[in-house]
């Protein structure tokens, strides 16, 4: 038995299971194909199952968390089958005879840099939908599990490095009966979105 | 032969996300391909990241473009969503 000590982000004593809510292991190398036409393949079905996954999580997250929270996910599906974001990509597959890991990564990254350093909000925002989208469908393309903390229907306690607005707002507070990370403080972002 | 509608956007706050993305589901719809143009700069209907990009403000001037064969279903589509939004006229 071994025994954690921290600081308290709020009052409040909470037990329940540990759902560990990890960041998944992403890297990648880039990689020479020769069949691209099969990597292409290999980069739509993936699509497909995080399209999948998203059209799950935007229902369930419509009863449970309500139409406004509900609405970040419609974001990510759009961004998902943005021909702008989705075409580059595999015409870099096609034309620079890159694995569709690479081809993402770096479509992605030109477009998350660019809305990151416009001065709008909104724009802001939309990188971030980018970021997320990109990290499902790069955890599909590994075959590694992603998180999906909007999907938790049994009363949990949420373990993380650190949580970000975005895992935060999938949180069920009806299932979540508190959270402890690594990073952060009475003051960090999660710890005043979820004390209300 | 590709149809065009010229609106004038009254929403205070301009195309915001949320009608922006009522937009691109609607012109994602249809087959023909849909342009949007503000400020000389012509853009892909069917991308959120293409039409949140030109960060239109209340009282600019679109043109908005169908071309294919459901061309006129298409824009009247995209111009009652405007309407309806409270987008524009």
């Amino acid at each position: 038995m071994s025994k954690l000590s921290g600081i308290a982000a709020s009052n409040g004593i909470a037990i329940a299971k540990v759902y560990t809510l990890a960041v998944p292991d992403l890297s990648f190398e880039k990689k020479k194909v020769e069949d691209t036409t099969s990597e292409i393949d290999r980069l739509t079905k993936a699509l497909e199952v995080s399209t999948e996954e998203l059209e799950k999580i935007k229902s369930h997250a419509k009863q449970t968390l309500g139409e406004e929270h509900a609405e970040i996910f419609s974001a990510h599906l759009l961004v998902l089958s943005d021909p702008e974001l989705i075409d580059p990509i595999k015409d870099k597959i096609k034309n620079e005879q890159v694995n569709a890991e690479h081809a993402l990564d770096e479509t992605a990254q030109m477009f998350i840099q660019m809305f990151e350093s416009m001065d709008n909000e909104y724009m802001r925002e939309r990188a971030a939908d980018i970021k997320d989208v990109t990290k499902r469908v790069m955890a599909h393309l590994l075959n590694v599990s992603f998180p999906n903390p909007a999907l938790i229907d049994e009363e949990v306690v949420v373990v993380a490095e650190d949580l970000t607005p975005s895992d935060t707002a999938q949180l069920n507070k009806q299932f979540v009966q508190g959270f402890t990370t690594n990073i952060g403080g009475r003051t960090s972002h999660s710890a005043i979105m979820l004390g209300h | 032969m590709a149809v065009e509608k010229t609106v004038t956007i009254t929403d205070e706050t301009g195309v915001h996300a949320r009608p922006a993305t009522v937009l691109v589901n609607k012109a994602g719809s249809f087959t023909a391909e849909m342009t949007l143009e503000y400020n000389s700069k012509s853009i892909n209907l069917k991308s959120i990241m293409g039409v949140m990009s030109l960060g239109i403000p209340q009282g600019a001037e679109i043109k908005i473009t169908a071309d294919g064969s459901d061309e006129q279903e298409a824009i009247d589509a995209v111009y009652d969503v405007i309407k309806s939004e409270g987008l524009g006229e």
